[in-house]
């Protein structure tokens, strides 16, 4: 008995700090999303309105379109650029004084801040850029390519940047979990070295590839700063909706909109654990 | 002709400038059992990984039923590699394990199922299909990976340390089976081990490495009889190694110790000393009359059930390990600080060399007949 009691007290400061920081703003804003409000004011109530506006707007399904088509490209690349980094990392350098050292490599932009990192693109893919200079001065086009910045392209081509590396830890991890007998057993049983991948590298990553997919996509579904910053207002995504009803107080509609997501958001991972044994990974 | 034999022609294995395997000239017979034995670091798992082709040979020529099989990769040579930890595909089930390299030959599901429950069905696995690795014990882990190994008939399976996981009950249990499948099949086995109980237990050749270099190439009981360096006596154990200078038919151990040899051992070169079996030296309590004795002074006993293993003091040096019958020991039994007369015959030493047989000899004088292969034509 008094050993039971010694778990609770155990578990009792993580349990109050995600009852305070997780479970206590999460109710509020579902609380919050029920509210009515007008130009100047919360009116606590319980009104169903913030949710029919939201769910039948046309503006919010563009929105929803828009974020999952960044989340899925920005999956998609992320993962073969994941997992060919990681790929090399783990098996084909030998040294791991040397593996340590492009690890850190991998690191290094993660010094400076996420906006910097985006706003340092601006110079680059602007209309006087250096992108577009270069492909001047080399003569390839005559006029500067206009796609390059605030578009779908540099958003992506952002998230890509920032992103990348939460792919490369957890599959870099799982695969320096596979033992290297079953790579040269594979060899031995005639596999080349794209069968092996296929088929015994990629279903061994499976949980790692899993876990970096989670970082990715919910960090891009939740996103508006970098939307904002690189489609120069341009796209919408849901986060960036939220952004704008807060910024013009009105904090329930900003709430319902928060909720909703949570909700694709966490309907996409149970999606993704159907798939994935997690507890394998942990 | 697909006779399964291997051969080594002068391989040499370099890391950078530090030798992992030098100048090795080895022939294994095709279907026969072959062992090969040393103390961690010897090189003999390089040799293996070299021949299954998983490790590059920096210079001489690999040979698989006379084929050249030295730079093609290891699925082209016809040889199958079994891991010291099994190497089974965690995420696949038995069946697939053992399927797999059909699965990338292109073989329809049907046919390779079938095949693969033919491999299972000959390891006793034919229950486990559908089990996955993690649910399989050690034993049954090896049968998998062992019918993995078997499913594309390879000429020569090479098996790395395959019995080190087991514990020793299952491990004497795989040992019989191995020989089984081996016998069964036919096919070329090279087994490498640290084990000389394993060793002899299995082998039809039993190959002794250390350093790099071969020691010694015999059968097991020539091998166990006729230890040729005072390496290999030492690794086998059993023996002890009495070291002298060979002077008229006699060692001389020390001042006062001097052993005669039996007739007829014409030495090639100044042998280092002689190896005397510990099951081949006879306890007395008085010195016997019949024979020449040297006086022994116990200094530890060890009571190790089907014998015991007394240690003892000659004087000059010398100390000698006995094994004496349980039955002896209970019917006169020593204790420490006891003094007792020790003899044997002569022809129980066996002369111990510096270096191994000379490699001057061609490997490519291969036996011609059934008999052990002659030590001097398959030796580095």
């Amino acid at each position: 008995m008094a050993s039971s009691r010694m778990s609770y007290l155990q578990v009792t400061p993580l349990v109050m700090v995600m009852l305070l920081f997780l479970v206590f703003p999460v109710l509020t804003i579902v609380v919050v999303s029920f509210w009515d409000f007008n130009a100047y004011s919360l009116i606590p109530d319980l009104i169903w309105d913030n949710y029919e506006f939201l769910l039948t707007s046309s503006v919010t399904l563009k929105a929803y379109l828009t974020t999952l088509f960044y989340a899925l490209t920005t999956w998609l690349i992320t993962f073969v650029l994941g997992f060919t980094v990681a790929y090399y990392l783990a098996f084909h350098i030998r040294s791991p004084v040397i593996q340590g050292l492009m690890f850190v490599l991998c690191t290094i932009p993660f010094l400076t801040s996420n906006i910097i990192r985006m706003i340092s693109w601006i110079p680059l893919l602007g209309r006087n850029g250096l992108v577009n200079s270069g492909l001047q001065g080399m003569g390839l086009t005559s006029e500067p390519v206009e796609w390059l910045l605030y578009s779908d392209f540099s958003v992506i081509l952002a998230f890509v940047h920032l992103y990348t590396l939460f792919m490369v830890i957890p599959v870099f991890n799982s695969m320096m979990r596979i033992d290297r007998n079953l790579v040269e057993a594979a060899i031995d049983a005639g596999a080349s070295t794209w069968q092996t991948i296929v088929r015994i590298i990629l279903p061994l990553c499976k949980s790692g590839i899993a876990i970096g997919s989670i970082f990715v996509v919910t960090l891009v579904m939740g996103d508006f700063i970098t939307v904002r910053l690189m489609s120069g207002g341009l796209s919408a995504s849901v986060g960036v909706l939220i952004h704008n009803e807060i910024s013009l107080l009105q904090y329930p509609a900003a709430a319902a909109g928060a909720v909703v997501l949570l909700l694709t958001v966490l309907l996409l991972l149970t999606i993704l654990f159907r798939f994935i044994n997690i507890r394998q990974e942990l | 002709m697909s006779n399964g034999s291997v051969e080594l022609v002068g391989v040499v294995k370099r890391y950078g400038d530090s030798p992992a395997v030098k100048n090795i000239n080895l022939y294994i017979e095709g279907s026969s059992y072959c062992c090969l034995l040393g103390p961690s670091g010897c090189g003999k798992s390089t040799t293996l990984r070299m021949i299954a082709g998983h490790e590059s040979v920096t210079e001489g020529d690999i040979l698989l039923s006379n084929r050249n099989v030295t730079d093609l990769p290891p699925r082209r040579r016809g040889t199958a590699l079994m891991f010291q930890n099994y190497a089974l595909f965690p995420h696949l089930n038995s069946l697939d394990n053992v399927a797999f390299s059909l699965r990338i030959a292109g073989v329809a599901p049907a046919e390779r199922r079938a095949r693969a429950r033919e491999m299972l069905a000959l390891v006793n696995m034919e229950d486990y299909s559908e089990a996955l690795p993690d649910q399989l014990s050690g034993g049954q882990q090896q049968r998998v990976a062992l019918a993995r190994a078997l499913i594309n008939q390879p000429e020569v399976i090479l098996l790395d340390e395959p019995l080190s996981a087991l514990d020793p009950f299952l491990r004497n249990r795989m040992r019989t089976e191995l020989k089984r499948i081996q016998k069964q099949l036919g096919i070329t086995f090279i087994h490498v081990t640290h084990s000389q109980e394993e060793a002899f237990a299995l082998a039809d050749q039993v190959v002794v490495m250390n350093n790099g270099s071969i020691e010694q190439v015999d059968t097991p009981p020539a091998l166990f009889s006729a230890p040729r360096t005072a390496f290999v006596a030492g690794f086998i154990g059993g023996h002890n190694i009495i070291e002298g200078t060979v002077h008229n038919r006699e060692i001389l151990v020390s001042d006062g110790i001097r052993l005669p040899l039996p007739p007829g051992t014409e030495a090639r070169e100044q042998p280092a000393g002689v190896s005397l079996r510990c099951d081949h030296i006879s306890i007395h309590a008085s010195p016997p009359t019949n024979t020449t004795s040297l006086p022994m002074t116990i200094t530890a006993v060890e009571y190790q059930g089907r014998y015991v293993q007394l240690q003892g003091d000659c004087g000059d040096g010398l100390s000698l390990a006995v094994f004496q019958s349980d039955q002896d020991y209970l019917a006169h039994p020593s204790r420490e600080g006891d003094t007792v007369h020790v003899s044997w015959h002569p022809r129980d030493l066996n002369m111990l060399y510096r270096t191994p047989e000379p490699s001057g000899v061609s490997p490519f004088v291969k036996p011609i007949n059934e008999k052990p292969i002659p030590q001097g034509e398959t030796h580095a």
